[in-house]
């Protein structure tokens, strides 16, 4: 039996754009990938939700997940719970960024793009953000953001059944990253002797397992197959941070945009020695047990840590 | 060879004419006569120099170096254990020879034997504005990034979208582009495509990178007797000793500062401090 393949993201941890690129991939290889939420997040623990179904409790969450049959679960509000939860096989990545990064990340987006459709806390904390200053607001979304923060600092980051990589590496190298996602999940074709008639069959299989998805009487089309390199590669290209971003570079900021910056280190820009001396009293340890900075000396003229995962 | 198949998959993918010419001299003419005179797509050019450069016909290109001190190291053990020479050349002599050297002598050897390589591209004009200049390090690095890159430059990318439509046409070519070559008899036209998909060029380099051409293997886990022996920077500080980099820098002056692989002359074995 296959185990589960798993996606465990966070918010403001890129993971709009990785899940995207997984669904897309899953489409064509055949694979039923879901999307699971907390809706709470950032701030707090709840019931789940796929879209699909809403409350779904988390002590439930192997059992229905097992009833639905779903192929590749992306769970980007993700914490060990929701992993503990799980009770079956499963093989799957976790993704971090520098946690200062995600504050000003979510600062922005909270308060400029973020939908607040269905999101009554996340719309209250906008008028929030929107009423106040930037130092006042960034203050406030280190509150508010705190559920995800403490879920990161809770993860078991040696489990052996999870490849860790920081988002920082994976916008970098988003290639290389893929492929070696692909590869720790054994999900990619090996396609030493691929032969023209199998690229043929990869083609219009690919083809069959998109329309199995459109109507529920196609889905006899569908046939699962490992993904070959081409397929894992061009949805990485489709999704390029300069496409979404409307053809901006990385580096280049537009506050209104969900694809608002893409460079890390960015905090450095926005918080200040008040925000700093905040954030290591409510979250001590946080950005050196992330593998951050060497230790919690840190100020804002320091140097972050090289994201020390690479492909 | 990495860089040579991939171009060799491209041409195969787009039905473009591809041929890889070695020498400074092919069939017994020079190359840019022999390139000028046939009507082909794509040129890989393996050690040009720049004198036939000049002369080629209009082109668009890219040029890949790598450290010189990379390419000694690589050069010994590729050419004492897995490259096939012909027999009764000066280059097989040499292999016979570092087959019967020791390590150290072997190198110093290499040193010498590398001036074919290394002469041209310490005479290559870095500044051609038709020819896009990279290096092996960071093709290797970041392949696919990369070679979007030399593809873009060269103008034969497409990067519209990779509609239904357009993975049919696509697949079709492909299939009938095979059919030519493996049945010219039967299909005894290819259909070419000046432009590659970037999602098919990025399966390209995915399907030869290094981890496959060298049978599993990732980069810097070593096998000394295969040609795609390990790929990564700075191995050669592992196997030149200070005679040998002595050696170098009086066979090649100032050839690693003026490639950029180094501020200035003052290198050695050990690394910079600052670096």
């Amino acid at each position: 039996m296959d185990p589960l393949y798993t996606y465990f993201g966070h918010h403001k941890c890129a993971s709009s754009w990785i899940w995207a690129i997984l669904a897309q991939i899953c489409r064509e290889a055949g694979l039923v990938h879901k999307i699971m939420v907390d809706p709470l997040t950032p701030t707090g623990h709840g019931p789940l939700t796929d879209y699909m179904a809403d409350q779904i409790p988390r002590h439930d969450l192997g059992r229905y997940l097992e009833q639905r049959g779903y192929d590749f679960v992306s769970f980007v509000t993700a914490d060990m719970e929701m992993v503990e939860a799980l009770r079956m096989p499963f093989k799957g990545f976790h993704v971090i960024r520098d946690p200062r990064d995600i504050i000003v990340s979510a600062y922005f987006s909270h308060r400029n793009s973020h939908p607040t459709d269905n999101l009554p806390h996340l719309a209250a904390h906008r008028e929030r953000l929107k009423s106040v200053s930037k130092e006042e607001g960034l203050f406030l979304e280190m509150e508010f953001s705190g559920q995800e923060l403490r879920d990161l600092g809770d993860w078991n980051y040696q489990h052996p059944d999870i490849l860790e990589l920081k988002m920082e590496e994976v916008t970098r190298h988003p290639y290389e990253s893929f492929v070696r996602i692909f590869e720790f999940l054994d999900l990619l074709r090996w396609e030493s002797d691929f032969l023209a008639k199998d690229r043929v069959q990869t083609f219009l299989q690919g083809l069959m397992n998109r329309l199995s998805f459109r109507a529920p009487h196609w889905q006899r089309l569908r046939r699962p197959m490992r993904p070959t390199g081409d397929i894992v590669l061009g949805r990485v290209y489709d999704n390029r941070f300069e496409k979404k971003a409307g053809g901006r570079a990385k580096g280049k900021a537009d506050a209104k945009s969900h694809y608002r910056k893409g460079k890390a280190g960015d905090w450095r820009n926005h918080l200040t020695p008040a925000h700093i001396a905040h954030f290591k009293e409510t979250y001590p340890g946080l950005v050196s047990t992330l593998g951050y900075e060497t230790d919690e000396s840190w100020e804002l003229e320091t140097h972050a840590l090289e994201a020390d995962v690479g492909p | 060879m990495w860089i040579n198949s991939i171009l060799r998959e491209v041409a195969g993918v787009t039905g473009l004419t591809f041929e890889y010419v070695y020498k400074s001299t092919i069939y017994g003419q020079d190359v840019h006569n022999y390139i000028n005179a046939k009507d082909i797509d794509i040129v890989s050019c393996g050690n040009p120099t720049l004198e036939d450069v000049r002369k080629m016909k209009a082109f668009r290109g890219f040029h890949a170096i790598r450290d010189p001190r990379d390419m000694v190291v690589s050069g010994y053990f590729s050419h004492r254990n897995s490259h096939w020479f012909k027999p009764g050349t000066y280059p097989k002599e040499h292999q016979t020879q570092l087959r019967a050297l020791g390590k150290n002598e072997g190198l110093h050897a290499e040193i010498e034997f590398s001036r074919r390589f290394l002469e041209p591209i310490a005479d290559w004009d870095y500044s051609m504005p038709n020819v896009m200049e990279l290096r092996f390090e960071e093709l290797t690095s970041s392949p696919y990034d990369t070679f979007l890159d030399v593809f873009r430059f060269l103008g034969v990318l497409d990067e519209g979208a990779w509609t239904y439509r357009a993975r049919f046409v696509d697949t079709s070519v492909y299939a009938l582009n095979k059919a030519h070559r493996r049945y010219p008899r039967l299909m005894p036209t290819s259909l070419r495509k000046r432009h590659i998909r970037a999602e098919k060029l990025l399966g390209i380099v995915h399907k030869l990178r290094f981890s496959k051409m060298s049978k599993g293997r990732k980069r810097g886990e070593e096998d000394v007797s295969g040609h795609m022996r390990k790929g990564v920077p700075g191995d050669w500080r592992n196997h030149l000793t200070p005679d040998h980099v002595a050696h170098f820098k009086e066979a090649y002056p100032g050839l690693v500062s003026r490639l950029k692989y180094e501020p200035d002359e003052s290198w050695g074995v050990a690394p910079r401090s600052n670096h």
